[in-house]
């Protein structure tokens, strides 16, 4: 649907007419017969030589036309004069409260002192009298969150009890702010009002951010210092964990801090006592009075350090989770005191196989995945060589081969592998199918557990054929249109293989060690790629089971179904991730920590933006509408453009 | 037509003149102009050696007497040449109506110079790519004066085109004569095939142009729309819209001299006479002074 700003615009059409005029009255030429023309053109085109400008004459006519169109469209954009000069509407305010954590920061030694964000709304709260009601200006207030939106915007004296309300209901975050986005709302209202002026409340310094903009800056060096702990990396090395602690000092900070460190749940090795919480007392020399000082030291600590109490005997090879902290420590920002490591525990992935023709394949397949899964997986192998030795619960994947049973394990994976009878499952096994070469495996779709195998190379001799099979069971791989690796998907998982490894070309190749790699990723994967983030941070969680409950520091829980997920972190502190299973597997537990972002400890920071809000010297409209002069030019040009019409000559 | 320019005066004054043309022509047998070659009349040329086959009733005896020598007496020889008028019968050439009656004036006075010499005149009307011959040969008075007649019904209209019409011309004789081509020589096509094109048969050329003084210098000025005669519509690329200045009119007045200029050249190179008239001079002073300076009469 076309609408027209200005309709009247349109009457510039009317023009056209005069462009027809132009073609249509031309002057009353008088007409001499002449018995040839032949000697006036020879003359001509000897003047025409003579006059080198004579050819742009000849285009004089079209360079008149597109010049009276061009101007005719600017008719229709409504031109008017502005003049240079400073508007005087200058009594719009527009407020940017940094609301990252940083400004969250009080004084220190002082609990109940408010915070920088604190005093930044109170700030603004003081003028609001003189911006709406002494000046009767507009305000409008951007709060620069992890994103930057309008608080409230164009607010007169009339909103006055709006501004309070929105003013108390702001929050700090935990995160950083938006700064570059919160100055670009600020410009787009700076294009409507140039002469607005934009304040900036915040604790850090942004050099120049152009004339437009006032920094209001609430850092205090006389009362605010902050002593944090920006990281701590827990790294294995040499089967011992090694716990790499990042401290931060900053303001005027001196003297030693004790730092203290609890791992929990830690396994030590064998010259151990038995020792469940491990606790040492680091110290942090800090010595600064300088008003810009800070500094970060690397703290590196082991169990088996000498200087915090250890030996070459004690170490800790894995750890349920790790408490960093000072205590009683009373600087500005308490929430970067206290940091937590977790994730010291691999994932274990135990297996019992049991076969009536024991082999080693299996065996095999999982010691050679011991290197490239062993930073993440504890791989547990067990081989029940009797049926008295079958264990029926306590691990991850169960595997049967050349064999049935009544009651199989449930809670875990069940593999069946060749297996004599399926009907447990519904499953009615037919006769086997023998051949005298490699029959070749076809996917009917992608899987998981195929992934990055080239199925058409895997192959068996011999197969046992499944004539049916219930609608839970999905098959994965097909030897000549029938299933050979089938997949309960529902309940307890259950993978079956009815051909015998012995019969197939899987142990003599990579292809089984692919397989069971993909079996671990698949059924155990791990619920968070990482166990520490920043405040506001998104991650990406999996399942083991059906679904996983996620609950933030304040105790609230979120269930999640559908894998993979995402979640965002906005809380600081533990989140914990409980994983629930649609079998008889009990639930697994793991926790991830939210920790203060490491740039927002630093209390006195200078921020790089790349954005620029100047006073802009307004074009003041002098309510002259070029209306009039445009439809003068137009006029000429069209003289112009008849004279040239009418002529035609040299 | 022609009574204006030519009276009964007039050709009895042409009677004292003949066409004078190249000795090097062949011509026909029984005229009157002398050529190079002997022949049979009673006009004394030259001696020569009595050689074995030569007719024994020429030698000179008088001579055989005295010098006891055979000589034999050499004639003159007389030849009748094909006069071919090209007569431009464009729309350009009846623009102004003296010009029409000019140029067949001036192709009747030659035409009469020549019948009066008893040579072959044949009249060729040029226009729309065509040579029209409305009389054929004419020889003999009588029948000159009878064609004459017909010449002031003649249709001024079209273009004329030399290069296309003077090849198609019938009986186009070699090098057996005059052929003489009336114009105005100001057109768009061009002429110089059909001249070249008599030159290759080896005919003597007069090309005679017809101007009127306004052809010359146009006394105009102002803003007109300049329309060819010859041009089938206004939009015709020869139809032009100007606007004439002094300065303008000596410019055509010098373009005019160049290009006659160009047409001489162009005849001077291939041994064409080239004359041109106005129409405001009596056409007795065309014949009797421009063409006698040019000696092509005597």
């Amino acid at each position: 649907m076309i609408k027209w700003i200005l309709p009247l615009g349109l009457l510039g059409l009317l023009s056209i007419l005069g462009l027809i005029l132009i073609y249509l009255i031309k002057p009353n030429l008088q007409q001499k017969f002449l018995s040839s023309t032949y000697i006036w053109r020879v003359m001509l085109r000897k003047r025409r030589r003579k006059l080198p400008v004579q050819p742009i004459r000849n285009i004089l006519i079209f360079l008149f036309q597109a010049l009276a169109l061009t101007m005719l469209s600017f008719i229709l954009a409504e031109p008017k004069l502005f003049t240079e000069g400073f508007v005087n509407d200058d009594t719009e305010r527009i407020v940017i409260i940094d609301g990252s954590a940083n400004m969250r920061a009080r004084f220190a030694g002082d609990k109940n002192s408010p915070t920088r964000f604190e005093r930044a709304v109170r700030e603004v709260k003081m003028h609001i009298d003189e911006w709406l009601i002494t000046n009767e200006g507009t305000l409008s207030i951007i709060l620069a969150g992890k994103e930057a939106n309008f608080v409230i915007s164009d607010a007169t004296s009339d909103n006055y009890s709006a501004v309070v309300m929105a003013l108390d209901g702001l929050e700090c975050t935990y995160g950083t702010a938006d700064m570059q986005g919160a100055l670009q709302l600020a410009e787009q209202r700076l294009i409507v009002n140039p002469a607005a002026q934009v304040i900036l409340y915040s604790g850090s310094d942004y050099g120049n951010l152009g004339t437009a903009v006032t920094v209001r800056n609430l850092a205090n060096i006389s009362n605010e210092w902050n002593l944090g702990i920006l990281d701590c990396v827990a790294s294995l090395e040499a089967n011992e964990y090694v716990f790499h602690v990042s401290v931060g000092a900053y303001g005027r900070i001196s003297g030693k801090y004790n730092l203290y460190v609890e791992v929990e749940g830690a396994e030590l090795g064998d010259g151990a006592s038995d020792c469940p919480v491990l606790t040492k007392e680091l110290t942090v020399d800090v010595n600064s009075d300088s008003s810009e000082y800070s500094q970060v030291q690397y703290i590196d600590f082991r169990a088996s350090d000498p200087d915090v109490g250890g030996s070459e005997e004690v170490f800790c090879s894995s750890f349920r989770e790790v408490k960093v902290s000072f205590k009683n420590l009373l600087d500005s920002i308490p929430e970067d005191d206290t940091f937590m490591v977790y994730g010291g525990e691999r994932e274990k992935a135990r297996v019992q196989y049991y076969s009536t023709e024991q082999n080693i394949f299996y065996n095999l397949g999982f010691h050679y995945l011991r290197d490239p899964m062993g930073k993440v997986y504890d791989i547990q192998y067990k081989q029940a060589y009797k049926q008295s030795e079958i264990e029926m619960s306590g691990y991850e994947f169960y595997i049967f081969e050349h064999t049935s049973r009544e009651s199989y394990p449930t809670d875990g994976v069940l593999i069946l592998s060749d297996p004599d009878d399926l009907s447990g499952f519904g499953i009615e096994l037919g006769g086997e199918q023998s051949f005298s070469g490699l029959q070749y495996f076809t996917s009917p779709e992608p899987h998981p557990l195929t992934q990055y195998i080239t199925v058409e190379k895997m192959g068996v001799t011999c197969y046992k054929k499944i004539t049916s099979y219930g609608p839970e069971f999905k098959p994965i791989l097909l030897c000549n249109g029938d299933p050979v690796l089938l997949v309960r998907t529902v309940g307890q998982p259950v993978v079956i293989m009815p051909f015998s490894l012995n019969r197939s070309n899987l142990p003599s190749s990579t292809h089984l060690t692919e397989l069971l790699y993909n079996l671990i990723k698949t059924y155990l994967p791990q619920t968070l790629e990482k166990y520490s983030f920043e405040a506001d941070e998104v991650t990406k969680v999996n399942s083991q089971g059906a679904s996983l409950t996620v609950t933030d520091p304040l105790g609230t829980a979120q269930t999640l179904n559908e894998f993979p997920a995402e979640v965002t972190l906005n809380l600081l502190g533990t989140y914990t991730f409980t994983t629930q299973f649609d079998y008889d597997k009990e639930q697994k537990e793991c926790k991830a920590y939210v920790h203060f972002p490491k740039d927002e400890s630093g209390l006195f920071r200078m921020i790089a933006l790349d954005i620029r809000l100047d006073k802009v010297e307004a074009w003041k409209e002098l309510g002259i509408s070029l209306f009039l002069y445009l439809a003068i030019a137009i006029l000429v040009v069209s003289t112009v453009e008849w004279a040239l019409q009418s002529k035609e000559i040299v | 037509m022609s009574e204006n320019f030519l009276s009964d005066q007039f050709f009895s004054r042409l009677e004292t003149l003949a066409l004078h043309l190249q000795a090097n022509l062949t011509g026909y047998f029984g005229g009157k102009h002398q050529i190079k070659k002997y022949g049979q009349t009673m006009e004394f040329a030259d001696y020569r050696n009595y050689e074995l086959g030569d007719d024994i009733r020429r030698i000179d005896w008088n001579l055989f007497a005295r010098l006891k020598k055979y000589f034999l007496k050499l004639y003159t020889d007389e030849r009748q040449m094909h006069i071919q008028i090209f007569l431009d019968c464009s729309a350009s050439m009846a623009s102004y109506p003296e010009k029409a009656k000019y140029a067949i004036s001036l192709a009747a006075a030659l035409g009469f110079l020549a019948v009066r010499n008893m040579d072959k005149v044949s009249f060729h009307l040029l226009k729309d790519g065509k040579a029209e011959d409305p009389f054929g040969i004419i020889v003999g008075k009588n029948k000159f004066f009878g064609a004459i007649g017909q010449l002031e019904k003649i249709k001024f209209e079209g273009e004329a085109d030399f290069a296309t019409s003077i090849p198609r011309t019938p009986q186009t004789g070699t090098n057996d004569g005059l052929s003489i081509i009336i114009s105005d020589f100001f057109t768009d096509n061009d002429w110089k095939p059909g001249v070249n094109f008599l030159l290759y048969k080896r005919r003597q050329v007069l090309m005679l142009q017809v101007l009127t003084k306004e052809e010359r210098d146009p006394l105009y000025s102002g803003r007109f729309q300049l329309i060819d005669s010859e041009s089938p519509a206004l939009e015709d690329f020869r139809n032009i819209r100007i606007k004439i200045s002094r300065s303008m009119l000596e410019e055509y007045s010098e373009t005019v001299q160049e290009e006659i200029a160009k047409i001489n050249s162009f005849c001077a190179s291939r041994g064409i006479t080239f004359l041109t008239f106005d129409t405001e001079d009596r056409i007795e002073k065309a014949v009797f002074k421009e063409l006698l300076q040019a000696d092509l009469v005597n």
